[in-house]
């Protein structure tokens, strides 16, 4: 049942113009990122004396920043991806075939969410462009970028999980994709919270709680049970509210 | 034997009682028309019937199993069409009728012929390649019905199949339904009595989450067609005047029917079978009551809807 779903999901976001707009979107920008964060790496690189150019590292000038950015519009298109997931379902009453289907509940929602996930992945892997460049450009260690595949990929399970919850709770997609944002972008904002505070303890649990601090600790490839603790738990915690909103037409 | 035994279900939206102590049965293999008014709790049933919503009270067997502790085996021998087509406008017909069918469970290597089914039933051929979306109201709710019937269910509800529909769909959609009897139960809501009366042979009319008389068309049709009214007319009637009427021994209650400036409509019910004409009469007389017209007749299926429904069920 769970792969009835997936494909039915997947069928329909690749028949809607959407799927094509946002990966040409999601494309053209990450490109003009990664085309500038390379030229502004050669630049910087060519016009330092010989040795000094090693201090200049690839990863931290490249890989990390844009990483970062593509965490920042992963943030906003994920919204886009599952705003209609369920609004849409419940709007036109189709989410009642389901209802009235031998099936469980657990089926729908993890078919739903492995067809976003899957999205995510097509996003990601418009952009696999770039380690055949950098292989050109003469830089073969792709382990910095491997994590930071890793990473983002996470950080779409986060959002994607995130956005079926709120799609889940309304018959209307802006309401669903503006709430989803606004959460997505209130674990993002609480990593603020930790420049203002020099309370030692209360940095490092705020730490624990922001999507962004694990993020980077993946792309740079210190990955520590606490950040796969932290990923696993967000995404069962809102994949289980998911589950609680769909369930609750039984109260 | 019955198909669906609905027994004393109630069911609430907060403090709000949709459906209240409802009991009925759908016999098998019968059209069971679920009459009532916009609102009167039919959908609301429907749904807990097809177990997409719990009942609070109650209990509900379809074919003889208990729908609560049965809930997966029930669904499939269930198929439902719920007021608005659950259509994905994406699909087309042929591609949504195998998705519904997977969906049911059907195996693999009859999910071709239950399709098949589905279409030559309900004529869909031509527009099997069509998408959903782009398909008239007409054709919309037969792929509805399509989609209710594609997994071979013995019990198919349909809640107000032919609303929004024009003249020519809604008596195709009938005979379609007709057709349906011989395969599977079914369960038809609707708040047209006429529609009912049509393709019905028994029927459950509620009210306000109430049930007002459940059984065989015939056999309500024959009950109460022993009881008489009087319908009149006359130039006015004062609320005064209806009380009056109303504690004449022979008479049940006083029904409004069509009041305007210069002339009132009314029925005059009665609790006995006896002949009260001239008494009746005479008594109006006496109220002061310029009657216009005088009528005995017997009441009518439609005239208990009418009352029920305040006039709308026509």
């Amino acid at each position: 049942m769970i792969s009835l779903i997936f494909q039915k999901e997947i069928k329909s976001f690749f028949k809607s113009p959407m799927a094509y707009v946002l990966a040409g979107l999601f494309s053209l920008t990450i490109g003009w990122i990664f085309f500038n964060l390379l030229m502004s790496y050669v630049d910087n690189i060519q016009s330092m004396p010989t040795g000094v150019q090693s201090q200049l590292k690839f990863v931290n000038a490249v890989v990390i920043q844009l990483f970062g950015n593509m965490n920042f519009l992963l943030m906003m298109i994920c919204p886009v991806i599952t705003m209609k997931v369920f609004s849409e379902e419940k709007k036109d009453n189709t989410i009642d075939l389901y209802f009235s289907a031998p099936m469980k509940d657990s089926d729908l929602i993890l078919g739903k969410f492995l067809a976003t996930l899957a999205i995510g992945a097509f996003l990601l892997g418009c952009t696999l462009v770039f380690p055949l460049i950098m292989y050109r450009v003469n830089i073969h260690d792709f382990s910095f970028l491997t994590f930071g595949y890793i990473g983002a990929f996470l950080n779409i399970a986060c959002y994607m999980s995130v956005g079926l919850f709120c799609s889940s709770l309304t018959k209307s997609q802006v309401v669903a994709s503006l709430s989803s944002f606004t959460i997505i972008m209130l674990f993002w904002l609480i990593s603020w919270i930790l420049q203002l505070s020099d309370n030692y303890f209360l940095i490092s649990l705020i730490k624990q709680a922001t999507i962004v601090a694990h993020f980077e600790s993946l792309v740079k490839g210190l990955v520590g049970l606490n950040d796969i603790v932290f990923y696993f738990s967000f995404i069962f915690f809102f994949l289980f509210l998911t589950s609680k909103v769909i369930g609750s037409r039984r109260w | 034997m019955e198909a669906i035994k609905v027994d004393s279900v109630t069911r609430f939206y907060g403090e709000h009682t949709a459906v209240a102590d409802l009991s009925f049965e759908v016999n098998k293999g019968h059209i069971h028309g679920f009459l009532g008014p916009n609102g009167a709790g039919k959908t609301t049933t429907m749904k807990m019937i097809a177990g997409l919503l719990p009942a609070h009270h109650g209990n509900i067997e379809i074919n003889q199993k208990k729908l609560t502790k049965n809930i997966d085996e029930i669904k499939k021998e269930l198929g439902i069409l719920l007021e608005n087509p659950p259509l994905f406008q994406d699909m087309e017909v042929r591609e949504y009728l195998e998705f519904v069918a997977k969906l049911h469970r059907v195996p693999k290597d009859k999910i071709n012929s239950s399709v098949n089914y589905a279409l030559e039933k309900l004529q869909l051929n031509d527009v099997e390649k069509r998408l959903c979306g782009n398909l008239s109201k007409g054709f919309k709710q037969r792929v509805g019905i399509a989609q209710a019937i594609v997994h071979n269910p013995s019990i198919v509800i349909l809640d107000e199949p032919t609303v929004g529909l024009d003249p020519k769909a809604v008596i195709e959609i009938r005979e379609f339904i007709q057709e349906l009897k011989n395969d599977h139960t079914i369960l038809l809501s609707s708040h047209l009595l006429h529609e009912v009366s049509l393709v019905c042979d028994e029927v459950t009319i509620i009210n306000k989450g109430k049930l007002v008389v459940s059984g065989p068309v015939e056999q309500i049709t024959n009950n109460i067609s022993q009881q008489i009214v009087y319908e009149l007319s006359a130039k006015s009637l004062t609320a005064d005047q209806i009380s009056k009427i109303e504690n004449w021994f022979f008479v049940d209650k006083v029904i409004i029917m069509k009041e305007e400036s210069n002339e009132t409509s009314f029925q005059i019910r009665l609790n006995s079978l006896n002949d009260h004409r001239t008494e009746c009469l005479k008594n109006c007389l006496e109220l002061d009551i310029d009657i216009l017209s005088f009528s005995q007749k017997k009441i009518s299926l439609e005239d208990l809807f009418i009352q029920m429904t305040g006039g709308d069920g026509k």
